[in-house]
Order: structure tokens, then C-alpha cells, then sequence
């Protein structure tokens, strides 16, 4: 599983949203939802992206393929930086990078059939047209598990996994090569979600395609992604291959965070002792100064008051931002 | 332990809607012992969440208890008037449900929330209305709870609101208190405050719970026993020990198969195929049939009857004596059917 080829490249990507207060006063906050992130996916590897809500890894996603403006940043993608590039630029990217959204009911127009909704990026992306198109979406239904007679149907007649399918032929049909899921899993059901997880990864065999997976189910992040990436309040906080994330985890947001993870087996929950995390995530509105992660940390000290620790390589392609490291 | 405390025979319920009668719940019948932690489990639509708002008397129309019985401490709930479920409601059997967001009142302070249930059902002056609040909310581990006690619930994050409606919920020591999904809607981080809160509350109480969830982390964590539901049916119950380590029900070894297993080597996950019934038709045999990688044409035609294996009962022709016996069909077909 050793491509070393990078396909994208984020370089201290951040997106800071506008908040004005008042009504009429000028002053402004910034909710600093992903603040100086940097990281890259090799071609043809599954990138995970895990955090809890408002860590900011659907944002990190959606500034990638530039549904948001990045506030700062580089976005490399095939060596060409897309962060700053006008709507005219960007469409043959908008062909390569796709995306799969979490909720499959939201994410489907309800007034357009499974063949326009199919259809439309192909005609968009002038890919094929008329008989052709057709063609084309019977046989990307089929890819996905659905066959000719749900083309003419509308999304309303469909299951969550069903929908959940349909938004993955929709990604598929401009025959892209780098997909971000956005939690593509999270609002199905269990016995669902191993069907389409497998989908994926057969997809991804199949078509060489490249994968950033956003999501907070640790273990199937893990069960998919060749390498996973910890969010905390809008920074990196670690990153390393699967395994070395989960058999040897340095930072402790990270410990907490796998060790709160519910193991469905009674013997094995019984033994692991479990880091339970004081208190909440704060605000990304005024987030604490030096190590975000500080507030909920049990080994705090003066130095991550101070300064923002950096992501330091521990060897093993394994890299944590974390100030107990320098000691 | 092994007294009952809440029993609940042959339970049905359907929601009369415009297109027909969905038929929720179809003859269940299960028993929650006293002091014991109950993992309640199944997909969304399986019907776990209105058995207990069907035990809770909370059904909102055009859902309709249509027969059975909910005996409560040997009391059948069901005859019971309005009146004397409010006095049982939140007294004898509380309920915390999925979204703490919406389940508090947002203009009332949260402290008013909770000296509210227990002047309801407690002659106490609001003075000591008032200080018992204030030890709830400390018990549930909320910091400094004076405070805290005349705040709003848009002051409170999710994790604390949640706690807060465990505080309201155990104002007055409940006998059972009944968890839907206490934790979907918050992070994994919190839910592991949450759980070990439930599960300590558990022990130190000797009040019975009942967790209804579709994760199954969480039923090993907690729970000593469990239900798996589907299709409006109860297709296994046993031990967590037993459903974990020595399924009986294919729907139940489906589940324990679709879900990654934290290992280091990556292996393929094995779905259940297809889709869940639908319950305005539901079909005449087992429910699980048309999923099921063993089934046999009397699955279709005949509604399977319980079968018990010890403490250990699964709704399934398979535990038949005349059926053949799951573990030489998974030998002979070399495992299960693969992918949808």
C-alpha cells in the first residue's frame, strides 16, 4: 500500500468564518473553524479526518473543494494551488474532486428524478449527453447497487441507504479521481453502513480513486483510512498510519479520544480503562491562547499557555503537536 | 436481583396513519428486573423507542396501545387513568430522551425545571425543593451547582444539558429510568461521561435502567442484559455475554458482523443485505427473512416461536431441533453470502 506520489497538499490552510455583533455595531469576531492546518494525501489512499463537532473537519473539507473561500493558505492540488482561483479556473477541478455529503436525505433535490440528478454534472461537465447519458447512468446504478427502473423514480421512494447510493453515482458520474466523504455514513443504519463502507472501498479499487473520509466514528475511520489525521478545535493535532495511530497514540487528546471509543465486545470494555475528559470543547470564537487542547489536558504547564505547539515528526511517518514531546 | 419490576406481556401497537395501519409493535413481551441495566437494541424503525413510550403511556396520536399488558410493580399501567400516570411519570419511572436540546424547557432556568418535578410529586417546601436541586445537579457532576441552578438551558453546553436532564430525571429516585439514545447526539468524548454517570447513578441507587440505543459499544459497556429488536419484534434476548459471545439469531450475528472490529490487520466487513420490512405490510413469517443468509421456506410461510437456550431466548426456526444447525450451513457455504 506504498504510493508515495502526493495528489493533494494542504499548507497552513485556515477559514475563518465572520461574526458581527450587535446590530449595527461594527465589531467583528472571527470563529477561527480551521486554523493553520497542514497536511497531504498520496494518490489512491483513503485520508481519515477525525474530531468531534466543531473541531472543524467538515469545514477543512469543504474549503478544500472550495465550496468555502480559504482565509489563508495554500490548497495543492496535482501541484497547482486551487485556494485562490476564480469560479472560471476551478471547473475542471470541480470534474476531478467530488464530494458525498453526510445527510442523504438534504443532499438529494426532491423535485428532480434519480436519471437528472445522475445526469445533470455530466451535461454540466460536458461529458455526455441525450442517449449516451442515459447509458451512463444505468450503468453507474448498477455500479452502486441499483438497477435501470429507479432512474425515472425520485429521491422520496428511496431508503437512506438507497439515497446514500444514488449521492455516491452522482460523485462517480464525472469520473473523478479524488472523492471527499463528508460523514457519508453517520445517518444510516448499522447494518447499512457496512454495506456502503464496502461499496466504497470496492469503488476505490476499482477506479484508483483517492479518498479524504470525514468522520467521528473512530472505528470505522479506522476500518477505511490508510492514514488518519486528529482535529481539535481547528488544529492538527496528530497524524500517522492507521495502525500506528491506535496501537501507539502520543498526544493526549488522542488517548482520551480512542480510549472513549465504545468497544462492542463486554470481556474487552470490562478491562480497558477508560480516559474519561473533563468539561467541553470551548469556543472557537475566543479559543484558548498556545495548545487549544490545554483547557481539558492533564499535563498541562506554563509553556502551552505560551506558545502553539508545531506537528513534530516521532518517526515511524508519525507526527504530534504536542509540547510534552520537547521534554 | 431477581425480582420484577416492570413486566410487559404480549404488547401491540400501531400507528393508524392515512395510508394504513403500521403495525410498530407485534407481541412483545420482556421483563426488567430490579437494580439490573437493560440494553435495548435495534435499528431505527425496529420499534424500540415506542415499546417504551407505550410502557411511559407518552404514545402521541395516531399511535395506539391495541393489546397487551404493562405490569409495573404488579400494577397493569394501562388502566391506569391520566391522572395517576402523571403521579407515576417522573416519580416511579423517569425517561431522558436523544436530544437534550429540545427536551428542556427554554424559558424556564434549569433549576426551576427540576424544583418543579419534585414539589409535583414530593410535599416539600421550595426551600428544600430548592436544596435538593442543587444536590441533584452536583451529583451529576455539574460544577459549582448554586450557580449553575438559576442558569438557562441555552447556557449549558450538550453534555451538560444532557446532565441536567439525568438530574431532572433521578429528582425523585426513580424506581426504572428509561435512556432513549442518551448519547446520539452528543461526542464521543462526552457520551463517555454520560455513560459512566448512567452506570455509576445504576449501582449507587440500585434504581433499574433501561438504555435504548443502536450501538453496540455502548450495550457492552453498560449493560448485563439485552434485547435485540426488530421489525417490531424481540428476536433475541439474553446475557451481554451471551448475545456477544454466542449469538443464537442471525439478525444478531449480522449485527455483531457489521461492525469494525478494533484490529490492526483490515479486514472486509460483512453487510447485511438488504433492507429492513416494512411494516404497513408486514410480511406473515419472520420479519427477518427476506436478510437472512439461512433462511428456509418455513421462515417465509410460519412466524418462528421462541426458543430458549437457558437464560438465553431467539426467535428463530433455526434453533428448531429439526433444523439444521447454523454452524455446519456457515462450514458448508464457507462463511456468509457476500456483499448486497
Amino acid at each position: 500500500m506504498e504510493h508515495s506520489e502526493r495528489l493533494l497538499e494542504v499548507r497552513g490552510l485556515k477559514k475563518y468564518f465572520e461574526k458581527r455583533k450587535g446590530i449595527i455595531s461594527k465589531k467583528v469576531e472571527y470563529v477561527k473553524a480551521v486554523d493553520d492546518v497542514s497536511f497531504f494525501i498520496n494518490k489512491k489512499e483513503t485520508f481519515g479526518l477525525v474530531g468531534e463537532s466543531g473541531c472543524g473537519k467538515s469545514t477543512t473539507g469543504r474549503t478544500i473543494i472550495r465550496l468555502y473561500k480559504p482565509t489563508d493558505g495554500k490548497i495543492l492540488y496535482d501541484g497547482e494551488d486551487i485556494g485562490k482561483l476564480g469560479e472560471k479556473d476551478l471547473m475542471p477541478y470541480r470534474k476531478s474532486i467530488q464530494m458525498i455529503f453526510q445527510d442523504p436525505y438534504a443532499s438529494l433535490n426532491a423535485r428532480m428524478t434519480v436519471a437528472d440528478i445522475i445526469g445533470e454534472p455530466m451535461e454540466i461537465h460536458n461529458i455526455a449527453r441525450g442517449k449516451e447519458r442515459e447509458e451512463r447512468v444505468t450503468e453507474l446504478l448498477n455500479l452502486v447497487g441499483l438497477s435501470k427502473i429507479h432512474a425515472s423514480r425520485y429521491p422520496h421512494e428511496f431508503s437512506g441507504g438507497q439515497r446514500q447510493r444514488i449521492g455516491i453515482a452522482r460523485a462517480l458520474s464525472v469520473n473523478p479521481e479524488f472523492i471527499i466523504c463528508d460523514e457519508p455514513i453517520s445517518a444510516l443504519d448499522v447494518s447499512i453502513q457496512a454495506q456502503v463502507v464496502n461499496m466504497l472501498e470496492d469503488l476505490q479499487e476499482s477506479f484508483g480513486l483517492t479518498y479524504l473520509f470525514i468522520a467521528h466514528d473512530l472505528s470505522m475511520v479506522r476500518h477505511i483510512s490508510n492514514r488518519i489525521g486528529v482535529m481539535y478545535l481547528g488544529n492538527l493535532v496528530e497524524v500517522a498510519d492507521r495502525n500506528e495511530l491506535y496501537d501507539n497514540p502520543i498526544h493526549p487528546y488522542t488517548k482520551a479520544l480512542l480510549s472513549s471509543i465504545p468497544i462492542p465486545d463486554p470481556e474487552l470494555a470490562e478491562k480497558t480503562e477508560r480516559i474519561i475528559l473533563e468539561g467541553d470543547v470551548p469556543s472557537p470564537i475566543n479559543p484558548p491562547s498556545g495548545c487549544k487542547f490545554r483547557t481539558r489536558c492533564k499535563y498541562k504547564s506554563d509553556i502551552c499557555k505560551e506558545t502553539v505547539p508545531k506537528l513534530i515528526d516521532v518517526g515511524n511517518k508519525h507526527y504530534v503537536a504536542c509540547h510534552l514531546l520537547q521534554n | 436481583m431477581s425480582d420484577i419490576l416492570l413486566e410487559v406481556n404480549n404488547l401491540e401497537t400501531s400507528f393508524f396513519t392515512h395510508i394504513g395501519e403500521v403495525k410498530a409493535i407485534r407481541n412483545v413481551s420482556f421483563n426488567v428486573k430490579s437494580g439490573e441495566s437493560l440494553g435495548v437494541v435495534g435499528e431505527s424503525g425496529s420499534g424500540k423507542s415506542v415499546t417504551f413510550l407505550s410502557v411511559m403511556r407518552l404514545l402521541q396520536h395516531p399511535g395506539k396501545v391495541i393489546g397487551g399488558e404493562i405490569l409495573f410493580n404488579g400494577e397493569d399501567l394501562l388502566k391506569k387513568t391520566t391522572k395517576e400516570m402523571r403521579r407515576i411519570r417522573g416519580d416511579k419511572i423517569s425517561m431522558i430522551f436523544q436530544d437534550p436540546m429540545t427536551s428542556l424547557n427554554p424559558v424556564y432556568t434549569i433549576g426551576n425545571q427540576i424544583v418543579e418535578i419534585i414539589q409535583e410529586h414530593n410535599n416539600v417546601s421550595k426551600k428544600e425543593a430548592k436544596d435538593r436541586a442543587i444536590k441533584m445537579l452536583d451529583m451529576v457532576g455539574i460544577p459549582s451547582p448554586e450557580s449553575r441552578f438559576s442558569n438557562y438551558p441555552h447556557e449549558f453546553s450538550g453534555g451538560m444539558r444532557q446532565r441536567a436532564m439525568i438530574a431532572i430525571a433521578l429528582s425523585c429516585y426513580p424506581e426504572l429510568l428509561i435512556a432513549d439514545e442518551p448519547t446520539t447526539a452528543l461526542d464521543v468524548t462526552i457520551q463517555a461521561q454520560i455513560l459512566s454517570l448512567i452506570k455509576e447513578l445504576n449501582k449507587k441507587l440500585n434504581m433499574s435502567t433501561v438504555l435504548i440505543t443502536h450501538d453496540l459499544g455502548i450495550v457492552a459497556k453498560v449493560c448485563t442484559r439485552v434485547i435485540v429488536m426488530y421489525g417490531g419484534l424481540i428476536m433475541e434476548e439474553g446475557s451481554v455475554k451471551d448475545i456477544f459471545y454466542n449469538p443464537l439469531h442471525p439478525y444478531t450475528m449480522g449485527l455483531l458482523k457489521s461492525i469494525p472490529r478494533l484490529s490492526s490487520n483490515k479486514t472486509r466487513l460483512v453487510p447485511i443485505p438488504g433492507t429492513p420490512p416494512d411494516l404497513l405490510k408486514p410480511p406473515k413469517g419472520c420479519p427477518f427473512y427476506n436478510r437472512c443468509n439461512f433462511a428456509m421456506n418455513i421462515c417465509k410461510e410460519e412466524m418462528p416461536l421462541y426458543y430458549q437456550r437457558g437464560l438465553q431466548k431467539a426467535m428463530c426456526w433455526l434453533l428448531d431441533e429439526d433444523a439444521p444447525r447454523v454452524e455446519e450451513y456457515e462450514r458448508q457455504k464457507g462463511g456468509v453470502r457476500s456483499g448486497a
